[in-house]
């Protein structure tokens, strides 16, 4: 035990990263729209100067179908900044679904959901930096108030921090 | 890439400390609350150094710069232990500031905001133990739908 007292900022903690909502749900039930009601609200930009490691997700939702998988919801991550190259050499843009989370036939939906693992991480999918994060959905029966926590860890980019 | 395993507490990793919303704003003026509950007082046991903001709105004005949001800080506690480095125990400033600009001017407004950086720090504003925190903003109409994910570290004192 005992405390370990960095004087930060610290990179590379694992920790909450990013909450949406709970707001209302989208009344589509394609898989490649946004899965709030209102366009645009369940995504949000990486920062240009650090890439992220997204290693699970938590969903509630407070009224959802009784009919198992009938509802589900992707986090996807798309794009990123050619102009943030990295040390290593690799692509500075990624494009694919994190993590899938489905519901389970419950009026009630709490699931936690771990994302896939990158080639030559421990765990978690990389985010690069400027990539944009989007919540998307589909469902026969709307459901209501989904909220999404993202937990994960960070890197530090210092090629793009002016500091 | 490795992992390391510390036991905790850790002090100092950068990530998600404070989050607030969805909430619809209430007024106009730039030195009154989002909304009525946009505050929060730091914990006297650490200092909080935030770093950025994410601001995300399900809807707003389709006019370019309609809307202003700031993150401040106020106060903190004389009564607290005095900072190794010498400084004070108190700080008032504008920790941020963003405004909708013209690719914007849409139902839906994302934004991210980087925070100034106090003196002596790698990044981040220092926001003292005990001091409090307020979202404020300005606008012609009610932004709806805010929700605001603040971003930093924490520093134990």
């Amino acid at each position: 035990m005992g405390i370990t007292r960095f004087s930060g900022p610290v990179y590379g903690a694992k920790g909450l990263l990013w909450v949406a909502g709970p707001s209302a749900a989208a009344s589509t039930s394609a898989s490649t729209v946004n899965a709030f009601l209102q366009p645009g609200y369940g995504k949000r930009v990486v920062p240009l100067y650090e890439d992220w490691f997204i290693t699970e997700a938590y969903l509630v939702c407070s009224t959802a179908s009784t009919v198992a998988a009938a509802q589900q919801w992707k986090l996807k991550v798309e794009g990123g900044s050619t102009l943030v190259p990295r040390s290593n050499g690799q692509d500075s843009t990624n494009s694919t679904t994190i993590l899938t989370i489905a519901s389970g036939g419950s009026s009630n939906v709490g699931t936690l959901a771990t994302a896939g693992v990158q080639p030559g991480e421990y765990e978690g999918v990389w985010c690069p930096a400027g990539s944009t994060l989007r919540w998307v959905s589909s469902y026969a029966d709307i459901p209501t108030l989904p909220q999404m926590n993202v937990t994960g860890y960070i890197r530090y980019i210092d090629s793009t921090r002016a500091v | 890439m490795g992992v390391t395993r510390l036991c905790g507490a850790v002090r100092g990793p950068h990530c998600l400390l404070w989050t607030y919303g969805p909430v619809t704003q209430t007024t106009s003026a730039s030195t009154v609350l989002v909304n009525v509950n946009a505050i929060r007082v730091i914990p006297s046991n650490e200092d909080w150094y935030i770093t950025g903001m994410n601001l995300i709105c399900s809807t707003n004005s389709s006019v370019a710069s309609a809307h202003k949001v700031f993150l401040k800080t106020e106060g903190g506690s004389s009564a607290l232990t005095p900072r190794a480095n010498g400084g004070g125990t108190t700080n008032a400033a504008t920790v941020l500031s963003m405004t909708s600009g013209v690719a914007d001017a849409s139902t839906a407004w994302s934004t991210y905001a980087t925070a100034t950086v106090s003196g002596s720090e790698l990044e981040g504003t220092w926001c003292p133990a005990g001091s409090t925190l307020r979202l404020v903003s300005s606008g012609a109409t009610a932004a709806a739908g805010m929700q605001f994910n603040v971003m930093g570290f924490t520093k134990r004192i």
